[in-house]
């Protein structure tokens, strides 16, 4: 324990950036579905008392598993709520027991350990981080949110325990209808505790029926709570971080926009009720590009694509036609954009840097990091070579990169289909 | 006409045959573009066996198969589009057409006069004059159609102009659809401009939400057809998930879903096209103001 509280003291991070972004080196384990508080939005109700999650043998030969562990530097243990769950101290142990670990995590709704007790084993048996969840800055809200009268009070003592205690406190607050309002209430309740980051999950809807979707909060009604909330954090040196909220709202605090999660060690058939998301900019925003996931499937059944809220950050070459200058040949360059190969279109990663008439034909150049090659399509002439012939038309590319050609062989056929759709060139 | 009070027996089904030690053969979209499919199994069966299930449902099996094999002796393999046409909530309006077009494994002499020889003993209305630019004609048919007791009207699809025409053997050309098709991820801004001007949808949160619902957002292409009394959106490529999706959303009939689904993963190495028609409702003053009132799926023989 002392070895990794050293390690966290002298690799501190900026404290405005997420420790975890992309948690490429986290697992989480889930077990022990069972709870005593009942959160009306909770993402496991449907296998709370039904699934066994993963057994310590699982994760035993997970553990031993060098292929499985190779570069895990945090084990996240969750449930339910793992502190009710008898063999958590085993759990802990076996993540210790892994080399390449220096986090084990708790993810607790932290009402057990206020009396300081639990607490204590868990850190001394390896834990380091705990996770909290705090869905209401009152005990009305907390009441209404968790079904529990008395969970507020629960929650905050074990909130100060932990802050009282040599591990890191996180905490996370998932925004509903019930909550949102308050979310800067909630930060300046948790600030004085000096929490290591605070984390803001829209809600996910996995469990996904009506009752869930009347807790869902309007992107624009939200948005000013958030900003708020993250406002606070800035203030406070607290790192916060974002999920499942886009990111083109969150204005200065952008960069806490991160949709990642760690691995999962969990029944298969979880899986089966994730939540899609999806972003109608999603082809023309850089932030859908990294990482942002737009929004979910149920939000946009129920308030709709947001087409009109949403800010896209376009990439120059992606900004719509009107804005691009006019082109030389505008009929050459017209035709092309009906076939949507004109100038700046998307192809896979590539986009098409120019096209002109070329000997007897016409020619695109297609970009990529600064590579290109160009494709030529001509009349068709059963005399002549071509990469492909069309009803229509030869195809042709010149020298493509080395260093791009796996992606070329993959945008060549995309090419082919759009150009397939035209039967005539305006030569 | 068989509904779903009915059950059928089964339909032998037909299979995706695939040559032995030859690479894995392309399958055709309802573009008549190639792709290989997704996954294959022993077991793969064609997607025409939709078709057949819903030839089967109206009793015009024999007659459909009958011009399948008269098309398939006369012009070969993968020149066939089919398309099942649903009036939304009206389960036995059901319509079919199939398409043509000119592609670069069309056989010689590849011409609506010729497709129109072998629909005979059905009677085909409508020619194309050999200086028109086409890139595809068309042939509907109904139950009646089929049956020979009416004749099969016929549309022509003009190369790059998203344009198609009505062919009429007394009358000239009507202008039908306009059709525009863009990448969904960077062509989304041109999908947006052209449902934004369709005079059958009103501003409102959810018609987006509804005439692109995200699940169907994962395609090659989408398009925005405008009609003469609708619009449309079209996805291109959507697997076979995404098709069970919508036959339940546009509420097809059970037995074909039925059936489709305990097949599922046979039809799994398929790519499919989808289409639904949207129509202006005055009297829907608080919603996006419009209804669905057509649904096609596409596939290729």
């Amino acid at each position: 324990m002392a070895r990794t509280s050293m390690r966290h003291a002298t690799a501190a991070p900026d404290p405005l950036v997420p420790l975890e972004r992309t948690m490429p080196h986290s697992v989480l384990v889930a077990f022990g579905f069972r709870c005593n508080l009942a959160c009306t939005f909770c993402m496991v109700e449907d296998v709370l008392g039904q699934r066994p999650g993963t057994d310590l043998a699982t994760f035993r030969a997970f553990a031993r598993d060098p292929q499985h562990t190779r570069g895990i530097r945090q084990i996240v243990l969750s449930g339910g709520e793992a502190t009710l769950e008898p063999e958590l101290l085993e759990y802990i142990a076996i993540a210790r027991s892994i080399p390449s670990v220096e986090h084990v995590r708790i993810q607790t709704n932290a009402t057990r350990l206020g009396s300081g007790a639990l607490l204590d084993e868990l850190i001394a048996a390896g834990a380091d981080e705990f996770f909290v969840s705090v869905h209401g800055a009152d005990e009305p809200t907390m009441a209404a949110i968790t079904q529990r009268p008395g969970a507020f009070a629960a929650v905050l003592a074990g909130l100060e325990a932990i802050a009282a205690s040599s591990a890191r406190l996180y905490t996370n607050t998932c925004t509903v209808q019930q909550n949102y309002r308050q979310l800067t209430d909630i930060v300046r309740l948790i600030a004085p505790l000096r929490p290591a980051g605070m984390d803001f999950w829209n809600l996910w809807p996995r469990v996904d029926h009506t009752a869930m979707r009347q807790q869902m909060v309007p992107v624009a009604e939200l948005q000013p709570y958030l900003l708020g909330a993250l406002d606070a954090c800035a203030d406070a040196r607290i790192a916060a971080t974002v999920k499942w909220f886009p990111r083109c709202l969150l204005g200065r605090h952008a960069n806490c926009q991160d949709d990642s999660q760690p691995t999962t060690l969990i029944d298969r058939d979880y899986w089966e009720a994730v939540p899609s998301y999806a972003c109608l900019w999603a082809g023309v925003c850089d932030h859908a590009r990294t990482g942002c996931s737009g929004l979910s499937h149920a939000y946009i059944e129920t308030f709709g694509w947001e087409e009109a809220t949403l800010r896209p950050q376009r990439h120059e070459a992606s900004a719509p036609a009107t804005t691009v200058a006019a082109a030389p040949d505008g009929a050459l360059q017209a035709w092309a954009a009906t076939l949507d190969l004109g100038v700046g279109a998307a192809l896979l990663d590539w986009r098409i840097a120019s096209v002109a008439r070329h000997q007897a034909g016409v020619r695109w150049l297609l970009t990529q990091n600064q590579q290109q090659f160009a494709v030529d399509v001509r009349p068709r002439d059963d005399r002549q070579p071509a990469w492909r012939r069309t009803a229509q038309f030869d195809v042709t590319h010149g020298q493509i990169p080395d260093a791009v050609r796996q992606d070329a062989t993959q945008v060549l056929p995309v090419f082919l289909a759009r150009i397939e759709l035209a039967t005539t060139l305006p030569l | 006409m068989a509904t779903a009070a009915h059950p059928l027996p089964q339909l032998p089904l037909w299979p995706q045959h695939r040559p032995a030690h030859a690479p894995v053969a392309p399958h055709y979209d309802y573009c008549l573009l190639p792709y290989e499919p997704q996954t294959t199994t022993p077991d793969d069966l064609l997607s025409v066996n939709l078709l057949r299930w819903s030839w089967e449902a109206h009793g015009v099996l024999a007659e459909g198969e009958a011009l399948l094999k008269r098309l398939r002796e006369g012009l070969g393999a993968n020149q066939v589009v089919w398309g099942i046409k649903q009036r939304d909530g009206q389960p036995d309006a059901t319509s079919w057409e199939l398409y043509f077009y000119r592609r670069p494994h069309n056989p010689p002499d590849f011409t609506l006069a010729r497709v129109t020889e072998l629909f005979k003993p059905l009677h085909v209305e409508g020619a194309i004059p050999a200086h028109w630019a086409w890139l595809m004609f068309s042939i509907e048919l109904d139950v009646y159609q089929l049956r020979g007791a009416r004749a099969c009207t016929s549309s022509v699809y003009l190369a790059s102009s998203g344009l198609s025409y009505k062919l009429r053997t007394d009358a000239p050309p009507e202008l039908e659809n306009h059709y525009l098709f863009r990448d969904p991820l960077a062509g989304i801004d041109d999908i947006l401009a052209r449902l934004r001007v369709s005079v059958h949808a009103r501003p409102h949160p959810l018609a987006l939400a509804r005439l692109l619902p995200p699940q169907l957002m994962r395609c090659l292409h989408l398009c925005v057809a405008n009609k003469r009394q609708a619009d449309a959106v079209y996805w291109s490529r959507v697997d076979v998930h995404q098709l069970e999706f919508f036959l339940q959303r546009h509420a097809w009939p059970e037995p074909l879903r039925a059936k489709l689904h305990a097949h599922l993963p046979q039809f799994a190495h398929l790519q499919w096209d989808l289409g639904a028609d949207f129509q202006s409702t005055p009297a829907d003053v608080d919603g996006p103001g419009f209804t669905f009132t057509k649904s096609g799926i596409y596939g290729s023989y």
